[in-house]
């Protein structure tokens, strides 16, 4: 009969399960990597006085989240570029609306290992590294050895940005490798002498050592004010203009308010308006 | 060949063999135990004073009378390095040209209102001509605070000349305000004049400002970088400070001795300085603090730190079985994991719930009813089939027909995740269900029969106790192999960041979980060093589990098979 | 049973009909159930196919996807999708884990089977090796091993080759010595045979040395690469092939052995010539089986091979980062855009679905091959 009773609870447990299951207030945001830690730290501090609507985050890279707002699956869309005009076709083709709302800048950090002798790079000399051209360090200054180059995947927004800004759209060379994260590039240039890599601003921190760019030292200053060449709005995504006063609403707007600046300034990029 | 070579042949095959197995033993060890070893790291540690503050201040745990002793005494000790701090940056060492530019600025601009006549006339212009207008009388008129501020700047080396600069480019802008309204006072002027006699009548002396600041950029890095090192050591000093701070992370100090001391190594005691390359560019550089600072001030602060490391953070073992129990907070720097745990025992259990049932009405099909015709061994070589097809295609899978074709959520949900794990698991169950009831003796069947019972009866009422045993040991052995799959899980259910989910939510919502998170942690969080511990923490609380229930499966087969031995 | 008390055991002509319908349709119901796994698959199989098919329908595409190592797929300008380089990645880090896993794992069967008196002991460590979860073995890789091949890499390897180099020789000296001395030179050497081991066992050794000083010397430029998949994938394998392959040897008759050993064998002469091939058919299922858990794991070469897009130059060589298909497709799948239909979206299709078939085929031929195995044991 054990088996019986045992069938018994299950059925008991499934229905008080689906008894359970009733609509909620809830944002679900799916995309970058690099607008993950601002996602994050807007969820947990939006938590703080609205315990109620549940926030559920993925990053799963830019081009995920255009999917997922197109599906439905998600209210907001972080994304570290602008949405790709075949992307906004088929959102439109399938009614749905995506707003942009810019909510930070950032400028894409070149790191390397902090015992490499380089300390500075041009934009060209950078994109011959990417490209293949220079393979040794000596070539740009530093030591004799060969050039550990690392790209982020092909599918990052922080990829598109690079290659759009520093590339031209010409190909990362065959000899890059590819890592999956702005950490995982970062421990990646940690560990490995010989290594350059680019991360998100927020993601350079004392444990390597950036580059300056066309004499140019990436920070909040040089980002903000636009002299920096590599940087890029960050974006959140909406279909429509959310509802005024929603939490949607509350959320891709928190970036203007004074909280919110501090935090995006805590997290190492650059917000959008100052007072 | 000879017998003694043969013997020595022999003889190294069964080492051979001997050192092979005990590679394949050992290799269990070898991964579990440094994950052990570090993943205990996670809630049993040498923690700093930073780590009661920081439990008693979020999550309402009590402070002990030996806590509020350490706090005090690290108070102490902290003080003293507060008030070093203060007397660095407030140190005089070029007060006179300082004061003299605060004059320069206040008098040009009095001079600048004793010109009224002459920009009210510029003001009258075409707005492109009179901005270019003020800006060359402005170019003039602040000449020279330019030159004092050019000879300030010989002479400055303190943390106060980079303080100065701020507060004269905030006066600069405050005083222009008040300017604009002075000379714009009863005459007719548009605002859009006003502004513009506002904004560029500063433009020069702020560019000086700005150029000034970049030149002592380096000087004032160094000493930044450090203290930024050393706040992020003990936390910030006051309470407003701590208030200002939006991020928990920004509230308190290290809170594990192992971190503070890397801290120490690679934020204090190493800097990142801004200088001016040979070539004439600005670059950034890592240097030892202590070549840097040598003697001065900043150096005696470095020393300070170093020799009074204990007394400020007063590290002292601790056990936080939190751990498994609290909330991540901040990106899990801080807190537990318990949303994760909670996740996988989710996902699992409802996996269980859907595989378990289907998986013996399979097995009871293909033991049973099924014999060995050709649809039924066409039905075993598909079970077969399922499992060996890579996990990550059952994602896509997942993805594709789950949610996006029949939609069983509106986008990732627990359902969705453990529907597809249900389906990983399912060839596993039905084949040890399955092999379960084939060890049922024939005899048994044909009692049940002969008593006149119905093969359904049969089934239920003998043949299925007799093979429970073994077939809860291979479901929760298939359990343990859900709890530990990610590719399912990464499109279907998992989330990287997100609170626990109530019993309620598992049909809309999606949930992190302990293997995504494992993967999300260790290479997308963006301070993935600083969690090493809860990296190690979580990967030995998934083997924890897993390894749970495989030797519950194996003891509950003990435990059953007793039992039916003893009917 | 309890529930026997209610009902009489006899039963009318009614009830019997009853029965029969209920029997009919509980056995439709049960049949349908087991129909899952086999809709699942042709519902994968099909929907994968789907998908896959716009890109196998552009011949040029198809061409360049089995061809060129140029992979380029989000590229606007010009998208390239020569995947050879990935296919070479998965087959490169296959037969790593190959290379180390099937010795390995035989000899571990073969030991714990026929020679250890410790198996219940090791046998659970065995199969605690399978449950750890892959992403587990993935972190592993990644933050514990990793580090120590980029830091002591060439030292650690220089330690392996040395060992594994040094029992070599002595067995292949002893061996080859002994067959040369009784061959080549009857007369006097036959009876010296010890020193012309002697001297095969030095030089094997002297090779080694050198072997593995140059090896000390390498300097591993990261520590995500092929080996380390290769390594923690071979791991992963283990137990599937041990505990496979001993099942095979257990089914290995009684007689077979006793016979063998009656005739004067030693226990490895029974092993290699009589137990071994008799367990074939089993031990190649076995490993069949383990390759499939190679072939088909992401976690883990996602996290530990570097995923770079390229084919290692030399081409043998274990050092460099790769790429394989699972970790491209668990990369990249999240983010080509589905509702476009895109290229991108298309050529992981038919990546997935290019894994599928291969995933299928082997995965048919060790049920093929074990199962001829099944047979001779019953």
């Amino acid at each position: 009969m054990k088996s019986k009773i045992n069938t018994a609870i299950i059925f008991i447990a499934a229905i008080s399960l689906s008894m359970g299951a009733v609509a909620q207030d809830k944002i679900a945001m799916d995309g970058s990597t690099t607008v993950g830690p601002i996602a994050k730290a807007f969820a947990e501090y939006y938590a703080e006085f609205k315990p109620e609507v549940k926030i559920a985050i993925s990053e799963s890279g830019s081009g995920n989240g255009v999917k997922s707002l197109m599906n439905g699956a998600c209210d907001i869309a972080n994304m570290s570029r602008f949405m790709k005009s075949a992307e906004f076709k088929s959102c439109v083709a399938k009614d749905v609306l995506p707003v942009a709302h810019t909510i930070a800048f950032d400028g894409l950090a070149v790191i390397v290992n902090p015992e490499n002798k380089v300390g500075a790079l041009t934009l060209k000399q950078l994109a011959d590294i990417y490209s293949g051209k220079i393979s040794n360090w000596k070539e740009v200054g530093g030591e004799d050895a060969k050039i550990v180059v690392i790209s982020r995947d092909t599918n990052s927004g922080t990829y598109e940005t690079f290659n759009e800004l520093v590339m031209h759209k010409n190909p990362v060379g065959k000899n890059a490798e590819y890592v999956g994260s702005n950490g995982q590039a970062r421990s990646r240039v940690n560990s490995t002498k010989n290594a350059i890599a680019y991360v998100g601003l927020g993601f350079a921190d004392n444990t390597v050592k950036t580059l300056s760019i066309d004499g140019i030292i990436p920070d909040a200053k040089s980002v903000g004010s636009g002299k920096y060449p590599i940087a890029r709005p960050l974006f959140m995504f909406t279909n429509g203009y959310p509802k005024m006063g929603g939490n949607v609403y509350e959320f891709v707007t928190l970036c203007l308010s004074k909280e919110g600046r501090a935090i995006i300034k805590e997290l190492g990029f650059i917000p959008v308006c100052e007072e | 060949m000879k017998d003694s070579t043969r013997k020595i042949l022999d003889s190294a095959f069964t080492a051979f063999s001997r050192v092979s197995l005990f590679i394949v033993g050992t290799a269990v060890i070898g991964f579990i135990l440094p994950i052990a070893l570090k993943g205990i790291g996670a809630f049993m540690f040498t923690a700093t004073v930073e780590h009661e503050k920081f439990l008693s201040e979020n999550l309402d745990y009590s402070l002990s009378k030996s806590d509020k002793e350490r706090i005090r005494k690290s108070d102490a000790a902290r003080q003293k390095l507060w008030e070093m701090i203060d007397s660095y940056e407030s140190s005089k060492d070029s007060s006179q040209p300082l004061e003299k530019i605060s004059d320069l600025r206040i008098s040009t601009f009095n001079k600048a209102i004793k010109d009224k006549d002459k920009l009210k006339s510029i003001l009258s212009q075409t707005p492109s001509k009179r901005a270019k207008l003020i800006k060359e009388y402005a170019e003039g008129a602040w000449r020279a605070y330019a030159d004092a501020l050019d000879d300030a700047e010989r002479g400055a080396s303190g943390f106060l000349f980079q303080k100065f600069i701020s507060e004269q480019e905030r006066k600069l802008e405050s005083d222009a305000e008040i300017f604009a309204e002075e000379i714009c006072k009863g005459a007719k002027i548009s605002r859009m004049a006003r502004n513009s006699l506002r904004r560029n009548f500063i433009t020069y002396p702020i560019s000086l400002l700005n150029a000034c600041r970049e030149r002592f950029a380096e000087k004032n890095s160094a000493y930044l970088s450090m203290k930024g090192g050393i706040i992020e050591l003990i936390g910030p000093r006051s309470l407003k400070e701590k208030e200002d701070m939006k991020l928990t992370r920004q509230k308190y100090g290290q809170t594990r001795l192992d971190i503070a001391q890397r801290v120490l190594s690679e934020d204090i005691a190493k800097i990142s300085i801004r200088k001016i390359s040979q070539g004439g560019i600005p670059i950034m550089d890592r240097v030892s603090s202590k070549e840097y600072f040598g003697n001065s001030v900043p150096g005696q602060i470095l020393e300070y730190v170093e020799k009074h490391f204990d007394e400020l953070l007063q590290p002292h073992f601790t056990i936080y079985p939190g751990f498994f129990t609290d909330n991540p907070i901040d990106a899990n720097i801080f807190g537990g994991i318990y949303p994760m745990i909670l996740g996988t025992f989710y996902l699992t259990v409802c996996a269980m719930i859907v595989a378990a049932p289907l998986g013996i009405a399979a097995a009871i099909y293909f033991s049973e009813y099924a014999g060995n015709g050709r649809i039924a061994n066409f039905l075993r070589m598909c079970v077969g089939t399922l499992a060996g097809v890579p996990s990550i295609v059952f994602g896509l899978f997942g993805l594709a027909f789950l949610i996006n074709t029949i939609k069983v959520s509106d986008g990732k949900s627990v359902f969705a995740g453990s529907l597809t794990l249900a389906l990983l698991i399912l060839p596993t169950i039905i084949r040890t269900c399955e092999e379960s009831l084939k060890a049922v003796p024939n005899s048994y069947r044909e009692g049940a029969l002969g008593l006149g019972a119905g093969k359904w009866r049969a089934i239920c009422g003998v043949i299925l106790p007799a093979a429970l045993p073994s077939m809860l040991t291979g479901i929760i052995i298939s359990m343990g192999r859900a709890a530990g799959e990610t590719a399912p899980i990464i499109f279907t259910a998992a989330t990287s960041a997100g609170l626990a989910i109530g019993l309620s939510d598992i049909f809309t919502q999606p949930t992190p979980a302990l293997p995504w998170n494992i993967y999300n942690i260790c290479s997308e969080h963006e301070m993935a060093e600083r969690v090493g511990h809860v990296q190690y923490g979580m990967a030995l609380t998934l083997i924890c589990i897993v390894l749970f229930l495989n030797l519950s499966a194996i003891f509950i087969r003990a435990k059953l098979q007793n039992a039916n031995k003893n009917k | 049973m309890e529930s026997g008390k209610k009902h009489s055991l006899i039963m009318g002509g009614g009830q019997n009909f009853m029965r029969e319908i209920s029997q009919r349709i509980g056995r439709g119901l049960l049949l349908s159930i087991t129909a899952i796994p086999t809709l699942a698959i042709i519902f994968m199989i099909f929907f994968i196919a789907k998908e896959a098919a716009p890109f196998f329908g552009n011949l040029s595409h198809t061409l360049e996807f089995f061809t060129s190592s140029n992979w380029a797929p989000s590229s606007q300008n010009s998208p390239h999708f020569g995947a050879l380089a990935i296919f070479y990645g998965t087959a490169m880090v296959t037969l790593g884990s190959c290379v180390i896993a099937i010795p390995l794992g035989i000899f571990a069967a073969v030991c714990l089977n026929e020679i250890s008196k410790k198996a219940a002991f090791f046998k659970p460590m065995v199969e605690l090796l399978a449950a750890i979860p892959s992403v587990v073995y993935g972190f592993f890789a990644i933050v514990i091993f990793a580090p120590i091949l980029q830091e002591e890499g060439g030292i650690l390897i220089a330690a392996a080759v040395f060992l594994l180099g040094t029992t070599a020789s002595i067995v292949i000296g002893i061996c080859a010595g002994e067959i040369f001395a009784e061959k080549a030179f009857k007369g006097y050497f036959a009876k010296r045979s010890l020193l012309i081991k002697a001297i095969m066992i030095l030089s094997g050794i002297f090779a080694t040395f050198e072997l593995s000083l140059s090896a000390a010397n390498l300097k591993i430029e990261s520590g995500t690469n092929a080996f380390n998949a290769s390594v923690i994938l071979a791991i992963m394998a283990l137990p599937t092939i041990v505990s496979l392959s001993q099942d095979a040897l257990q089914a290995v008759g009684r007689d077979m052995r006793e016979g063998s050993l009656a005739l004067g064998a030693t226990r490895a002469e029974t092993i290699i010539k009589v137990v071994l091939p008799c367990a074939k058919s089993g031990i190649a299922a076995a490993i069949i089986l383990g390759l499939m858990r190679v072939i088909g794991e992401t976690m883990v070469v996602w996290m530990a091979s570097g995923n770079a897009l390229k084919i290692p130059e030399p081409f043998f060589n274990f050092f460099e980062p790769v790429r394989t298909m699972t970790a491209t497709i668990a990369g990249e799948m999240g983010e080509a855009d589905q509702s476009t239909g895109s290229d991108r979206y298309h050529v992981l299709f038919a990546m997935s679905f290019c894994l599928l078939i291969g995933a299928l085929i082997m995965n048919a031929a060790g049920q093929f091959i074990g199962g001829s195995f099944r047979t001779i044991k019953k």
